[in-house]
């Protein structure tokens, strides 16, 4: 008979922050359980409240399957004697075991024959495992941050208050935390002063807390608040402007999500609509709206949990914080613009950016070098000044009071204080944009100025960690450095800004001066294989597989632009006969020289007078006809060119390999030969490996 | 919604008296200049070690970089808090806390009451604790927290530590803007007492405050902390690191304080809070015969 288990752990208010990853491990580990304990299941579905986590299992199996096991004793040839009588051996074997010699099989096993039985092992019930597997499951949750409350010393994310527990419609007495589970659980901690009820099955239980103004399923709140947002925003002649960040929040602050619509004085529209949109979300989690042309209005959308009959009161009391909250951010507006950026940089003198690497001012020195730098390596002169003047005030915002307020509006600020200075626009939008990409999905800087200034910032960031040995490990990294790496890689190609990104290191680590404690070749070496994984990632992203990556990474990473031309020619060649049979050669190739103790970097001269056999010399002769060709195609970056005139080696390799052993018994002859081979991989030795390609 | 005006002194006795009914200590504050209510020794001692202990004062705490010369309705360098200490921790405590709510006056159903994360931590007193801020539309009033650690010990039971925003809440129930238009009494505002108070002490704290004297009672301050500590004068060793604590701020407020020397100086004053805590309690078990501490990770 199949079974329902309904578990609810009724908690205080858990942080929203944490429902996405206690979803997943709760789904997870009950899954793993079950099978493990070999317990058939249906669906599991897992939901949550702020104050509830709740797994219920359908269509449980009340048992484990009985199961057999083959108890073996005496091998069978000692079991009897030659009359048939059993042995000592065969009757102290059936003795231990309660049964009768008569009872006892031969049982054919991988070590041969033994006198033995199939023992029947009944299944576990269903509660009996839960009991013991549910306080296991809770106790190895993980959170960001334990806690402990009680005197058994239960961790866990916030406090349990209560635990239901019902299996077929029966309490299972579970413990955890100094509770036992019951068939109790509470309406709405406000809206219905959480009041006690007993519960006999699921769909009581859902009916039961609707009525008490509980949605126990994020998706159906997600949805309400969705719809409501939409609806009242239209109410009001808006649009919500799209959050879907704060939308997964506030599904997790809620169990009876509403929305209400506040407005406030139209004059703060005067501030810009970044700080407006800042204020609304992170002090208050409201929604910001917008009219049809896309202008902010002075209106705000607040999820409460509460029922609509309240909401006048309600809106009052969010309009008057956020009243404060506007009068804040209008007061520090005015003050901040009152001291000009350049004025301010005095300041980023006392902002440390990294204990050992100096001040914040020190980095923007350094930034302006190194953005000087590229610029000069790309020839764009003209972008100089521009380039000077973003580099030294661009950090100048971390001395206002709105960025101490609003971190993660620094670099925006900046640029709306330098558009209200009257700094030019182009200065005023790099500065603006100088944090992007700010994750995966964020855009690069509008600007070449901004792309320029971007990375010069990621890089300094970088080198400068990784030469004093701060580079990241596991989940460790404090400054982010996959992700801003991830950054430059991401701004050098939508700008296609082709640069040689050792060049650029090294400028970065020689603008340290005194500072790092590794040398160049050393935080290099580190460096270049971190950056080659963020390469990789990023090409994956844009689709391209896994070996037509190996393929042009491995050999060279150097100038990721140059590197993604490689990889797109590469991938469009791989669908050619000529090339995948090629790629094949390659691998041989590449094997026959490694056996033969020869790396790409140890090639053997080639002596055309030691040719014997036709192929070798056509072989020869095709090479150096090819070579000048490649060679100027990867000078002019037409790297399809190189692929094609590579593709068309095939006919020769093909019938070299078809005449010509390599491994002559001749030393001369099969050194020369394995020379041949040496020069074939070398002439395409930076453009890509394609023996790394991947033949299905 | 309030059909009567709740003074401000109506507000923290209407609080006091209901955690009296609930079994605490109401207790004075402290005579020393604090940041917060934390430190009043009813709470940095009380948490440590086993004894069970239930109190409420109100503590007046000065954050001199906060003052804004009485001209900002929401920023003052001294406000009040009402703090409440429950140790062990009660398993219906947000339920009590509620309905210390209802006692004020706030209606619960007419309003959305939210706990949002919020840890709490206090790197000068090695303390740390976990827990929310209340919202009541959208407006913080309370800190709830459950004490894991202070002085850099664990603490066995968990406390439970409630701190309610006077002002906040006072403005809130009789819906004012500026909190010097809060009516203390009938006769008296909140303007009447404490606004020459804030013109003063922002003017000091920004401008007069002497740095070089205050550096010289900073290092005065940590040596007789020290001496104490050897003696076994814990309770004063404490006063004397409360001292360090308020001289540090106030040379924060006048900008005096660069960056590496912030951290250096916070663990400074961390450092003589973990002994202090340490050795009152030592001697507090020892006291009564029971085992001494642990100290986490020896």
């Amino acid at each position: 008979m199949d079974l329902e288990l309904l578990v609810e752990i009724g908690c205080e208010e858990i942080p929203a922050r944490y429902f996405d990853s206690i979803l997943e491990q709760l789904n997870l580990r009950f899954s793993q359980s079950l099978s493990e304990f070999k317990l058939p299941a249906g669906q599991i579905d897992i939901l949550a409240t702020p104050r509830r986590l709740i797994v219920v299992i359908h269509q449980l199996a009340s048992c484990q399957p009985d199961r057999t096991e083959i108890i073996t004793g005496p091998p069978f040839a000692q079991a009897f004697e030659n009359d048939k009588t059993p042995t000592r051996a065969a009757e102290g074997f059936a003795r231990k075991h309660h049964l009768r010699v008569e009872d006892l099989r031969c049982m054919e096993t991988d070590k041969g024959r033994y006198l033995g039985f199939e023992k029947k092992i009944p299944g576990k019930e269903a509660g009996q495992i839960l009991l013991e597997l549910l306080p296991s499951i809770l106790t190895h949750l993980e959170f960001p941050r334990r806690m402990k409350w009680e005197e058994s010393h239960f961790f866990f994310g916030r406090p349990i208050r209560w635990l239901l527990c019902l299996l077929g419609g029966q309490v299972l007495p579970a413990r955890l935390a100094g509770l036992e589970a019951s068939n109790q659980t509470y309406g709405h901690r406000i809206l219905d002063s959480n009041l006690r009820i007993e519960v006999r099955d699921f769909e009581d239980y859902c009916n039961q807390l609707s009525k008490l103004h509980v949605q126990i399923d994020p998706n159906a709140r997600l949805e309400k608040i969705r719809g409501l947002l939409q609806k009242v925003a239209a109410n009001h002649q808006g649009t919500v402007i799209h959050d879907p960040d704060l939308l997964k929040t506030v599904v997790y602050l809620n169990e009876h999500p509403s929305v209400v619509c506040g407005n406030f004085d139209p004059s703060y529209l005067r501030l810009p609509r970044e700080v407006l949109i800042t204020v609304m979300r992170e002090h208050q989690k409201y929604f910001s709206l917008q009219d049809s042309q896309g202008k902010l209005l002075p209106k705000f959308l607040a999820v409460v949990d509460s029922d609509e009959v309240h909401h006048s009161s309600i809106t009052l009391g969010h309009e008057r914080v956020l009243r404060a909250r506007l009068a804040d951010a209008s007061f520090f507006w005015d003050a901040d613009i009152k001291i000009s950026l350049e004025d301010r940089c005095e300041k980023l003198k006392k902002i440390i950016f990294q204990e050992k690497l100096g001040s914040v001012y020190d980095k923007t020195g350094r930034m302006g070098m190194l953005a000087e730098f590229i610029a000069k390596s790309l020839k764009r002169h003209d972008l100089l000044e521009d380039l000077r003047l973003a580099a030294k005030i661009c950090k100048a915002d971390l001395t206002t009071e709105m960025v101490k307020e609003f971190t993660n509006l620094q670099g925006i600020m900046g640029g709306l204080y330098a558009q209200a200075q009257g700094i030019s626009e182009i200065v005023a939008s790099a500065i603006y944009d100088h944090y992007k990409p700010a994750a995966a999905e964020d855009s690069s800087p509008r600007s070449l100025v901004g792309a320029i200034l971007s990375v010069s910032d990621k890089l300094d960031s970088v080198i400068a960690a990784f030469s004093i040995g701060q580079v990241p490990t596991g989940s460790k990294d404090p400054l982010a450095l996959r992700r801003q790496t991830l950054g430059v890689i991401k701004v050098l190609l939508d700008h296609r800004i082709s640069l040689s990104i050792s060049q650029v290191a090294a400028k970065a680590h020689s603008n340290l001066k005194r500072l790092p404690q590794r040398n160049f070749e050393e935080t290099y070496r580190e460096f270049r294989d971190f950056l080659k994984d963020r390469m990789k990632f990023v090409f994956r992203e844009q689709g391209y597989r896994y070996d037509e990556i190996n393929a042009v990474v491995e050999v060279d990473s150097d100038n990721p632009l140059e590197c993604l031309e490689r990889l797109r020619a590469i991938a469009a060649m791989r669908s050619s006969q000529d090339f995948y049979s090629l790629s094949v050669s390659f691998k041989r190739i590449k094997n026959i020289l490694v056996k033969a103790g020869l790396d790409n970097n140890n090639t053997l001269p080639v002596d055309p007078e030691l040719f014997q056999a036709e192929e070798e010399r056509n072989l020869f002769r095709k090479i150096e006809s090819i070579e000048p060709a490649i060679r100027r195609s990867r000078k002019t970056h037409e790297y399809q060119a190189a692929f094609e005139l590579l593709a068309s080696l095939r006919p020769q390799v093909d019938r070299f390999f078809d005449q010509v052993l390599v491994m002559a018994d001749d030393k001369a002859l099969q050194k020369n030969r394995l020379g041949l081979l040496g020069n074939l991989l070398m002439i395409f030795t930076d453009l890509a490996d394609i023996s790394e390609i991947v033949v299905s | 919604m309030n059909q009567t005006f709740m003074y401000f002194q109506d507000l923290f006795l209407t609080l006091l008296g209901f955690w009296a009914e609930k079994g605490c200590v109401v207790q004075m504050p402290y005579d020393v200049e604090k940041g917060a209510g934390t430190m009043n020794p009813e709470t940095f001692f009380r948490v440590l070690g086993p004894k069970p202990y239930s109190v409420a004062y109100v503590e007046p705490s000065r954050r001199p970089a906060d003052g804004r010369y009485g001209e900002n309705p929401n920023r003052v360098q001294k406000h009040y808090q009402l703090q409440v200490i429950l140790k062990p921790s009660p398993n219906n405590i947000q339920d009590i806390y509620l309905e210390s709510l209802q006692r004020i006056g706030i209606c619960l159903r007419e309003h959305d009451i939210r706990f949002e994360e919020d840890n709490w931590e206090s790197p000068t007193l090695g303390a740390w604790g976990v827990g929310w801020q209340v919202l009541l539309d959208g407006l913080e009033i309370s800190q709830f927290t459950y004490f894991q650690q202070a002085g850099g010990l664990d603490l066995e039971p968990v406390s439970v530590e409630i701190t309610y925003g006077l002002e906040r809440i006072d403005m809130f129930l009789n819906n004012i803007e500026n909190c010097f238009d809060l009516r203390w009494n009938p006769s008296t505002t909140y303007r009447d007492i404490r606004h020459r108070d804030e013109v003063e002490f922002s003017r000091y704290n920004f401008e007069e405050a002497d740095v070089n004297l205050h550096f010289k009672w900073l290092g005065e301050f940590e040596s007789e902390a020290k001496r104490l500590i050897e003696k076994n004068l814990i309770l004063p060793a404490y006063d004397y690191c409360l001292k360090c604590s308020h001289t540090f701020n106030v040379l924060d407020a006048r900008g005096a304080i660069g960056v590496s020397e912030r951290a250096n100086l916070i663990q400074r004053v961390r450092g003589l809070a973990c002994q202090i805590a340490f050795r009152y309690l030592d001697m507090d078990l020892a006291a009564q015969g029971l085992s001494h501490v642990q100290v986490p990770g020896s």
